[in-house]
C-alpha cells in the first residue's frame, strides 16, 4: 500500500511511504489531476482507472460533440474549439494550453490522435507536466519505421532477412538466393503494392530482378531494388512490456492479433495457439530485449511477424497502449493502466517477472460501424437502442450509449467486447453467445460478422493467420434470410409503425388485437 | 390498404386481414399466421408459422429497427399504398400516373379521350401479388393510357397521362 505522506513546497513531489512497516520511502512526481487527451472508450477506460487511484480526471471534448459517456465520466472537461472535432484533438497546443489552466499534473495520451506525437510528449514536458508514456526520443525512434528496423537489427535482434542490389549488384542474385524462396522483390523507393514481384523459385529471379527494376525506375524515378524473405499468411504477434526508470523491464505475455480486415485488426487474443514454451519464452525475451536497448520507459508493445515455421521477425513497436491491451488485462489479472501511471510518476516494478502468470484464455472483439457487405466502410447514424451483454466473464469497453450519433468524424470502433475463458473452447463460445445478446440498433455493425469469424471451425480450431478473413470470404459472408423470417421481420416492422398500428386499431375490437401488443 | 416496407433493399407489401380470431397480416400476398408477447422493454417474441423468435425492436421515424438471433436488420416504412400513389403523382403539377413499384396491368378501364371525375377508376395494376386500383387524382380528360392489359412495368414508369388544364377546357 503506497500513501502519500507529504507534500513539497516548492515542487510537485510528494514523499510516499512505500512499507507501512518499515518506514521504507520515496519521492516520486505528485500527480493528483490527469488530462485524458483522448475521446470515445479508451477515455472511460483511463477515467475508471483515475478514479480508482482518487485522481481527478479532465476530459477533452469538442463543442460540436454532444454528451457522451466520455464527457459523463470525467471530473472536469475541456470544451475545445475548432473547425473540425478531429483537428481538435490533434490540437497540441490548444490541449496543453488547457491543460495548463486546469493545473493538470500529468497527461495520458490514450492511443490514436497525440499518442505517437514526439513533439506532444516533448511540450508537455517543458511545460512542467508529467507525459504518461515513454521519451519523445524513443517515440521519434521507433516513429520512423525505417530506422526502427535498422536500430533493431544493429542491437542484434531478428528482421525479415533481406538483401540491397546497391550493396554489390554483381552478387546481388546470389545473396538474394540464399535469403531463399519464396522471396519479395521490393522497390526501395516504393509504397502501395507497386513494383513488388513474389519470386518462388531461382529460375525466376534474373528475371524479376529485371522487371523490378524497370518498374521501379518507371513508377519511382528510382532503380533501387533488394530482396527480402516473403512469409506468406503469418500470424501477427505482439508482446506487450512494461518499463520503468531505473531500467526494470518486465513483458505481460503475447496477443494474437491475426485476424485483420483492411490491414486492422478486429479479433485478438491471448494466449496465442501458435506458440508453444519454448518459443513464447524466446519471442518474449525478445520483446524485453528491443525495449532495454532502446531504453524504453512505460508501456509498449513490440509487434513480430510468425512464419508458419516458427521463424518470427520484428515488425515495429508500438509507443503506447494498445487497443487490445484489455485481453492482456483480463488473463493476467493487472491493470496497465495503473501500471503506466506509477511508472511516470517515478516509482519502480516492484513486481518480478516470475510473478507475472496468465490465467485461462481471452478473446477482444472490436465492435465497428461498418458495412462489412461494402468492403467494411464506415457507417453513421443515431444509436436508438443499446444493449451491453451482462455476465462476470464480460468486459466491454463501450464510447456511445442510446441517443449518441456514430458520425463520420472519428474511427468508427463502437466498443470493445472482451471475454475471459478457462480455456479457449469456452472463450469462444462465450464469446459467441456475448456478441448475439449485443445490440446497437440505428446503425450497421460488424456484430454478426464477428460472431461469424469467431465460430468459424477454422478459428476454433486455431488456424488463424493474416489471411484469414480473405480465405474464409464466403463462409464469412451473411445468410441468406428465409422467407419465413422476412415474413416475420416485416410482420413486426409494421407492427411497430404507428402509422400502420393507427390503421389497424381504427378498427374495434375484437379484430383490433394481434397479440397482446402494448402502446 | 396495403403498407408498403422495405427489407434488405427489397420492397414488401404488408395488409391486415380482419378475421375472426382477430387481425392476420398478408406479407407479400400471403396471409402469415402471426402471435406475438411483449416482453417490456422493447423486447417481444414473435411467433410465425410455428417458430420463435425472441426479437429487439427500436423505432426512429419511418426506420423500424429489430435484433433478431444475433443480426440487426433495418425496415423502411415506405408508406401505405395510396399515399405512395398519390405522392408520385407529384401532387397537382403534374399530369402523370406513376407507378408506385413494379408490377403487372390487370385491366384498363378507361381509354384516351374518356372524361374522368376525380376517384374514378382508370386501371388496376398488381405489384407484389397485391391488386392496386389506380384512380384519378382530379377530374378530367384521359390524354394517353401508356400501358397495356397484361403489360408490365418499372417502379417509376408512367401508366397513364391525363390532359393538362388548358386542353381540358378547350375540350370542355
Amino acid at each position: 500500500m503506497i500513501m502519500f505522506a507529504k507534500r513539497d513546497q516548492e515542487a510537485a513531489f510528494a514523499t510516499i511511504i512505500l512499507d507501512g512497516l518499515s518506514g521504507q520511502t520515496r519521492r516520486v512526481r505528485l500527480m493528483e489531476k490527469v488530462l485524458i487527451a483522448n475521446r470515445g472508450e479508451i477515455a472511460v477506460r483511463i477515467a475508471k482507472t483515475l478514479r480508482g487511484m482518487d485522481m481527478k480526471s479532465v476530459g477533452i471534448a469538442h463543442e460540436y460533440e454532444g454528451e457522451t459517456p466520455a464527457t459523463r465520466c470525467v471530473d472536469e472537461l475541456i470544451v475545445l474549439r475548432g473547425d473540425s472535432p478531429i483537428a481538435a484533438y490533434l490540437d497540441a497546443k490548444q490541449i496543453l494550453e488547457g491543460a495548463r489552466e486546469r493545473d493538470v499534473d500529468a497527461i495520458h495520451p490514450g492511443y490514436g490522435f497525440l499518442s505517437e506525437n514526439p513533439n506532444f510528449a516533448r511540450s508537455t514536458r517543458e511545460l512542467g507536466m508529467t507525459y504518461i508514456g515513454p521519451s519523445p526520443e524513443v517515440i521519434e525512434l521507433m516513429g520512423d519505421k525505417i530506422l526502427a528496423r535498422e536500430f533493431v537489427s544493429k542491437e542484434g535482434f531478428r528482421i525479415s532477412p533481406s538483401e540491397e542490389e546497391e550493396e554489390d549488384p554483381l552478387s546481388f542474385k546470389e545473396r538474394s538466393e540464399a535469403i531463399g524462396f519464396p522471396l519479395l522483390l521490393k522497390a526501395a523507393a516504393g509504397g502501395g503494392g507497386k513494383g513488388m514481384h513474389i519470386v518462388r523459385s531461382a529460375k525466376d529471379l534474373v528475371g524479376a530482378i529485371e522487371l523490378a527494376k524497370g518498374e521501379a525506375e518507371r513508377y519511382f524515378g528510382d532503380g533501387r531494388i533488394y530482396a527480402e524473405r516473403y512469409i506468406e499468411n503469418p500470424r501477427h504477434i505482439e508482446v506487450q512490456v512494461m518499463a520503468d526508470k531505473a531500467g526494470n523491464c518486465l513483458h505481460f505475455f503475447e496477443r494474437e492479433c491475426s485476424i485483420q480486415r483492411r490491414f486492422q485488426k478486429i479479433v485478438e487474443e491471448s494466449p496465442s495457439l501458435a506458440l508453444d514454451k519454448k518459443l513464447r519464452r524466446k519471442i518474449c525475451s525478445e520483446a524485453v530485449g528491443i525495449a532495454i536497448a532502446a531504453k524504453y520507459e512505460n508501456a509498449g508493445t513490440i509487434e513480430f511477424i510468425l512464419a508458419p515455421d516458427g521463424e518470427f521477425y520484428f515488425l515495429e513497436m508500438n509507443t503506447r497502449l494498445q487497443v487490445e491491451h484489455p485481453v492482456t488485462e483480463m488473463i493476467t489479472g493487472r491493470d496497465l493502466v495503473e501500471l503506466q501511471i506509477r511508472i511516470a510518476r517515478g516509482e519502480e516494478l516492484s513486481i518480478a517477472q516470475e510473478e507475472i502468470k496468465t490465467k485461462g484464455h481471452a478473446i477482444e472483439c472490436r465492435v465497428y460501424a461498418e458495412d462489412v457487405e461494402h468492403d467494411f466502410s464506415p457507417c453513421i447514424g443515431r444509436l436508438v437502442d443499446v444493449r451491453e451483454p451482462v455476465a462476470e466473464f464480460v468486459r466491454f469497453d463501450s464510447g456511445v450509449a442510446k441517443g449518441s450519433d456514430v458520425s463520420a468524424d472519428f474511427d468508427p470502433m463502437l466498443a470493445k467486447l472482451i471475454v475471459y475463458g478457462e480455456t479457449r473452447e469456452e472463450a469462444i463460445s462465450r464469446s459467441v453467445e456475448s456478441l448475439k445478446q449485443t445490440s446497437f440498433l440505428g446503425v450497421n455493425t460488424n456484430l454478426a460478422y464477428l460472431s461469424r469469424i469467431v465460430a468459424h471451425p477454422a478459428f476454433v480450431k486455431g488456424e488463424t493467420d493474416t489471411g484469414f478473413v480473405a480465405r474464409h470470404k464466403l463462409d464469412l459472408a451473411p445468410k441468406e434470410l428465409s422467407t419465413k423470417k422476412r415474413r416475420m421481420l416485416l410482420a413486426a416492422a409494421a407492427l411497430s409503425n404507428r402509422d400502420f398500428r393507427e390503421r389497424v386499431e381504427a378498427v374495434p375490437e375484437p379484430y383490433a388485437s394481434i397479440g397482446d401488443w402494448s402502446n | 390498404m396495403g403498407y408498403l416496407f422495405e427489407l434488405l433493399g427489397e420492397q414488401s407489401v404488408i395488409e391486415p386481414v380482419y378475421q375472426e380470431e382477430g387481425i392476420g397480416l398478408r406479407v407479400d400476398g400471403r396471409i402469415t399466421d402471426l402471435d406475438f408477447k411483449d416482453l417490456g422493454g422493447g423486447e417481444f417474441i414473435f411467433e410465425v408459422e410455428g417458430d420463435i423468435y425472441p426479437v429487439r425492436i427500436a423505432t426512429s421515424g419511418d426506420s423500424v429497427f429489430i435484433h433478431s438471433e444475433g443480426e440487426s436488420y433495418e425496415i423502411l416504412a415506405i408508406n401505405s399504398l395510396e399515399k405512395v400513389v398519390e405522392e408520385a403523382r407529384g401532387g397537382s403539377s403534374s399530369d402523370s400516373l406513376i407507378a408506385p413499384m413494379p408490377g403487372v396491368v390487370i385491366r384498363v378501364e378507361k381509354k384516351a379521350g374518356d372524361l374522368v371525375k376525380r376517384g374514378e377508376t382508370i386501371l388496376v395494376i398488381e405489384s407484389m401479388k397485391l391488386q392496386t386500383v389506380v384512380t384519378s387524382f382530379r377530374d378530367g380528360l384521359v390524354r394517353s393510357i401508356l400501358v397495356e392489359e397484361g403489360g408490365g412495368f418499372e417502379k417509376g414508369s408512367v401508366l397513364a397521362v391525363l390532359a393538362s388544364d388548358e386542353i381540358e377546357e378547350d375540350q370542355l
